[in-house]
Parts: C-alpha cells; sequence; structure tokens
C-alpha cells in the first residue's frame, strides 16, 4: 500500500505528514526549552488552572511539563497518522490547518502559564488576565489560516485509467471468459471463528445469543473467497464457496462505461476492507494492489481488486465495445 | 485467468479450453492450487455445453496438469510447472502438425516412438 502511495507521489506525501507533526514539533522543542531555561525560578506546586483570572489548580513544575508535553506527542503522531492514512483526499489542508491551529493555541497557553509563574514565591497569587484567552484563540486561528495556505491546494486524486485502454485481441466470432479467485485469510479465520463461537455460545447460554454471532459468521465467510468472473455477461462476483448461480453483485456489460485498471489502496480509499461503499463508488477490497475500476452508466465506481486485473479490463472493454455496436447498429 | 474459445477454429472447443489453461500456466499467470471456475459457470460464461468444458479439464487432468475432485472443482496440481504446460503444448504442435500431413493417430505414436527409440 504504501508503496503505490509512494509511486504515485513520491514527495508531496510525506511533505505534507511532516507539515502536520512538524506544529507540534516546534511547539515540544520550545515549551522543553522554556522550562529547561526557567526551571529554577518556578514555585513548587505551579499555579495551571485558573478560574476568572485566579489560579485553582496547582500541580508539581516537572509533572505540568510532562503532562503537556505527552499531550503535544500524541496530538503530533495523531495528525501525522491521520494524513499519511488518507493523503489522496481532499481533507488533508484542512488536517494541517487544524494541527497547526491546535500547537500554537495549546503552546501559546502552555508558555504563557509557565512564563507566569517565573519568580513568584506564592503561587496562589499569579493572575492571568482573561484577554490572553482571546490572544491564543488569536494565535491560533492565525496560525491555522498559516497552516492551511502552505498546505496548498487538495492533493490531486489518484490517476484514473482513462483514454487509452486496453482492448483484447478477440476475433468477431470467438468468446473469452475471465475468471479468477480472491481470497483473504483474515476474513476467513473471522468469519470460522464467528460461526464456532456461535455455536459454543448458542450450546451454553442459549441460542438467542449464539444467533447473532452465526449470523455474522455466515454473513462475513462468502466475502472471504470470491470469484471475480468476466465474460460476455460483464462482470460478476460470486462467493468460491457456494453454488455459482449465487451471486454477490453483478454488474451487466450495459451499464459499463469503461473499465480500467490501477492500485488500489483500501485503507486510504476506502477506510478498510471487505465490501465497501463510499461517496461516488463501492467495491469488494480484499487487500491493497491490482484491482479492476469500472466506471457505470450512473457516474458510480465499481472496484474489486484481484490480480491480472489488467487481462480482465481488456476482455471487460472489448465486450462492452461489442454491446454498444450491437445496440448502435 | 482466461479462458478462450473460437467456434471458427477446428480444433475441438473443449481442446480450446483446456489450451487456455496450458497456456495460462506455461506464461505463469496461474500457480500451482489455484481452483479453476466449476464447469457449469465456464460452460455458462462461454456459452458452450458444461460437457465440453469437462471434456477439456479431462484432458487437462491426463497430463497431470489440474486434479478433478469431487466438491473442490478443478485444482492446479503441484506438479504442473510451467515447463511442464509448454512441453503440454509442444505436444499439441507435433500432432497438429502430423494431422496436417495426413498421419492416422498409430503414425503419430509411431513417429515418437522411433525418436525415442533413437536415444
Amino acid at each position: 500500500m504504501k508503496s503505490a502511495e509512494r509511486s504515485a507521489s513520491p514527495s508531496t506525501g510525506s511533505r505534507r505528514t511532516w507539515f502536520a507533526v512538524l506544529p507540534f514539533v516546534v511547539v515540544i522543542v520550545v515549551l522543553g526549552g522554556l522550562y529547561a531555561v526557567v526551571a529554577g525560578r518556578l514555585p513548587d506546586p505551579l499555579a495551571t488552572h485558573f478560574t476568572g483570572d485566579r489560579a485553582d489548580g496547582f500541580p508539581s513544575a516537572p509533572g505540568f511539563v510532562a503532562g503537556c508535553l505527552a499531550v503535544l506527542l500524541v496530538l503530533g503522531v495523531g495528525a501525522g497518522l491521520s494524513v499519511r492514512l488518507r493523503e489522496h483526499t481532499p481533507e488533508v489542508p484542512w488536517l494541517i490547518a487544524g494541527s497547526c491551529a491546535t500547537a500554537a493555541g495549546l503552546g501559546y497557553v502552555m508558555c504563557l502559564t509557565l512564563l507566569a509563574n517565573v519568580d513568584v514565591p506564592d503561587p496562589a497569587a499569579v493572575r492571568q488576565p482573561l484577554w490572553q484567552t482571546a490572544v491564543s484563540l488569536g494565535a491560533a486561528l492565525l496560525a491555522g489560516v498559516l497552516g492551511r495556505l502552505l498546505a496548498g491546494a487538495a492533493p490531486a486524486a489518484p490517476r484514473r485509467a482513462r483514454g487509452a485502454t486496453p482492448r483484447l485481441d478477440l476475433p468477431d466470432g470467438a468468446t473469452a471468459g475471465w475468471s479468477r479467485t480472491i481470497s483473504s485469510p483474515p476474513l476467513v479465520v473471522l468469519g470460522v471463528a464467528m460461526l464456532g463461537a456461535g455455536v459454543v455460545l448458542g450450546v451454553l447460554a442459549g441460542w438467542l445469543g449464539g444467533a447473532g454471532l452465526l449470523l455474522g459468521g455466515v454473513a462475513v465467510l462468502p466475502l472471504a473467497s470470491v470469484r471475480v468472473t468476466v465474460d460476455r455477461h460483464g462482470l460478476a462476483l460470486s462467493p468460491a464457496l457456494l453454488p455459482y448461480r449465487v451471486r454477490l453483485r453483478r454488474i451487466p456489460l450495459d451499464r459499463i462505461v469503461e473499465a480500467g485498471s490501477r492500485r488500489i489502496a483500501c485503507l486510504a480509499e476506502f477506510g478498510g476492507w471487505g465490501y465497501r461503499i463510499r461517496a461516488g463508488g463501492s467495491g469488494l477490497v480484499l487487500r491493497s494492489g491490482e484491482g479492476i475500476v469500472v466506471r457505470l452508466t450512473n457516474g458510480r465506481e465499481f472496484v474489486v481488486t484481484v490480480d491480472d486485473a489488467a487481462t480482465a479490463v481488456a476482455l471487460l472493454n472489448t465486450y462492452t465495445d461489442r454491446a454498444r455496436a450491437r445496440q448502435g447498429g | 485467468m482466461l479462458f478462450r474459445v473460437d467456434p471458427g477454429s477446428s480444433v475441438p472447443l473443449g481442446d480450446q479450453i483446456a489450451a487456455s489453461v496450458r497456456g495460462a500456466i506455461a506464461d505463469g499467470t496461474v500457480d500451482a492450487g489455484e481452483r479453476l471456475p466449476a464447469a457449469r459457470a465456464l460452460a455458462a460464461s462461454l456459452g458452450v455445453n458444461v460437457h465440453t468444458v469437462l471434456r477439456g479439464y479431462q484432458r487437462l487432468k491426463e497430463e497431470g496438469l489440474i486434479e478433478l475432485r469431487r466438491g473442490r472443482g478443478a485444482v492446479v496440481t503441484g506438479a504442473a510447472s510451467p515447463a511442464r504446460a509448454r512441453l503440454g503444448e509442444a505436444a499439441q504442435r507435433l500432432i497438429a502438425e502430423a494431422r496436417n500431413l495426413g498421419l492416422s493417430d498409430e503414425e503419430i505414436v509411431t513417429v515418437v516412438r522411433t525418436g525415442l527409440a533413437g536415444r
């Protein structure tokens, strides 16, 4: 998955991830540096929480700083991961802007709290004017705007196969069929485990409870191993373990505009594995990598990840052409 | 894997199906352990009789490229290597050429036997 994303955008992907992480790194460095400088001049405990402008929260100084750094670290890693996992989605620049704003706002308040405590003999006497809240919000907003500008335009979606899609060299009278199975060992294990647990639970605790697990297993297992077929009827998915007439999904030729093949990243594009439905399309994605992408007449996309997708796509396009020629003539 | 049949060709349809599988094993598209589609499903896909498909599968079984098991369908055997599949293809070419020359089956076997005896 990673290699596929990298090949699509070798540098921008990791650069965007760094844009999201960097603000937190900067704030961590500044806060750590500030603490190192003023540590000797801080009272113990610190005044860190204010109601109105009066202090009412007093942790120890090292505890406060460690807590702040931990929060920043977790947020930074979270921001980096969320950009990394959805590199090609339009919300990436906003994620970066958000992490800039969060880092700036939090960092400002944390540093201000430390500074307010410097050279104060009695922490209860520390005051924090209310207008500082407005300043911290302003700083956050400014940083957010800056971050949005730095992040630039939303990244382009992965290139779609279009234009010169291959056709199969198939003489007029000849017919061809393409067929291949895709399996997901984790789903097989999950389905079997659910069935087993359902039976055990049913025997031990009553069948009402077991039925839920059994149903879950029955729903998962057909998706665990699927046969993908492309033939003169169109594209069809059927559970490999069931009689061939049982179909998960069938797309007749007259609903297909064009087919293409490309690398598919399950987590980034569909947010997971299995039969997925998202805005603008749906698909069966059991692993990341090569897959068939069918553009439908209703403007949606159907995706299925399978090996040797290029051959399937060539055949599907050949038959789509034939069907169209037949309708036209 | 891709199955092709051309009713216009002089090669029997069952043999064309066998040739498709042989070719896929030969060029590495299909590995050992891969399950071929059920005969009924493939017949419906290609618009041929199910017995035609079974004839093709039977031929592949005789060549040792697939195993036919009740309930499990047709599975490419571990012994089916690309080289082995290419050997099958070479044999098909030999037979086609001999038939073009008007040789009978007996005479074709004799040609092969003569070749073996020469070793």
